[in-house]
């Protein structure tokens, strides 16, 4: 009688952690960094069809950042949408882009 | 014999059930079954890729891990006998006429190592994309992505199988001809859900009950176990014969006993 009631006293205790982890999961945001590809200034004339002539430099990409929903990541995570440089998360996927169907990139 | 159908029909509708996504995804929600996300037709995600991959991102999985505790408390590893698809594969390919055998017992403790060191501690050090991982060789993955993937590859002409590919396909040829030779060899040795949930059934609320009072002896429920947990001895001291950190609460050993009470005769006596 005594086993099942510490039994019943860890699950109601493991229970009420595995709500407050979704609950505190759900609320959490997390933020990740989207490069963006700068485009070109150089005059459409000058370099034609992307040619690069010497002296022209090509623009880094454009860093923006965003906050994503925790369930944003698990998503992600399912399709390696997120991967992580240095201590930052860099995201694959333009998000200013309507979603959809994601392809597996393995 | 009608448990066993029932199970099989439950079995069957969960794998239709988890793989019929023509548009509508949940993949935000982990569902502790050996099932890859990264199926076209699957609805949700997969905690051992999710929680390595938040691994390699140094990140605490709070919705996942949530999820799973909460299923595995509840349930403990009845997910793992009636809804696990990879499992439902390993109860039909059993039932092909060889000889059997059951593995040693300490085999049952790899799946622990299996957890720990390629869903977290290596993903961790060495980044989601690591070679260690367990979704490298994840068996389930080869057999609902990377097979499917080289049989569309060989029908539309594109010969595109990477090493990777063939590896899993290897892998999964193993499991395959293990798991016909030994009852869910899978699940015991090497199943990193099934590490995950093991503990949880010592505490879940839910659990097969004793079947008897007055139990004979007999070990039917030990020669029809699963996963060779013998429930007889639990069964005998009158403790839940699935409160073993192996069992898959199939709920055979409660079908087969000879001496099963009638109901509410336990509560009297």
């Amino acid at each position: 009688m005594k086993a099942r009631r510490v039994r019943l006293v860890i699950a109601v205790g493991l229970g009420a952690a595995a709500l407050a982890c979704v609950a505190a999961g759900a609320a959490r945001t997390h933020r990740v960094l989207y490069e963006q590809a700068a485009e070109s200034k150089a005059p459409a004339i000058i370099a034609p069809g992307g040619l690069q002539l010497p002296g022209m430099r090509k623009l880094p990409p454009k860093i923006v950042t965003q906050t994503i929903s925790e369930a944003q990541l698990v998503i992600d995570a399912t399709f390696t949408g997120v991967l992580r440089k240095g201590d930052r998360l860099f995201t694959q996927y333009d998000r200013s882009k309507p979603g959809g169907r994601r392809a597996c990139p393995t | 014999m009608r448990m066993q159908r029932y199970k099989t029909l439950v079995q069957t509708m969960s794998l239709v059930l988890l793989h019929s996504s023509w548009g509508l995804e949940a993949k935000w929600l982990c569902v502790p079954v050996l099932s890859c996300h990264s199926c076209a037709l699957s609805y949700f995600a997969c905690p051992i890729g999710v929680f390595a991959h938040f691994a390699g991102h140094h990140v605490f999985p709070l919705l996942a891990l949530g999820a799973v505790l909460l299923a595995g408390v509840l349930v403990g590893r009845l997910l793992c006998g009636w809804v696990c698809p990879f499992g439902f594969l390993q109860d039909l390919l059993y039932r092909l006429k060889t000889r059997k055998f059951t593995l040693p017992a300490w085999t049952s403790r790899t799946k622990y190592a299996v957890l720990v060191l390629t869903v977290f501690a290596l993903p961790f050090v060495f980044g989601e994309e690591t070679v260690f991982s367990f979704c490298r060789y994840c068996p389930a993955a080869a057999a609902q992505v990377s097979v499917p993937a080289v049989i569309g590859g060989a029908f539309s002409g594109e010969a595109a199988v990477s090493g990777w590919s063939l590896l899993k396909i290897g892998i999964l040829a193993a499991v395959v001809a293990a798991v016909v030779f030994s009852r869910r060899a899978f699940c015991n040795v090497l199943c990193p859900i099934g590490a995950l949930l093991a503990p949880l059934n010592f505490v879940s609320f839910w659990a097969v009950k004793p079947p008897t009072s007055r139990c004979i002896s007999c070990k039917k429920c030990d020669r029809t176990c699963a996963t060779a947990v013998e429930p007889s001895a639990r069964i005998a001291a009158g403790a839940s014969p699935s409160r073993a950190a192996d069992c898959v609460v199939c709920h055979q050993c409660q079908v087969v006993c000879p001496v099963k009470d009638a109901p509410g005769e336990a509560a009297k006596s």
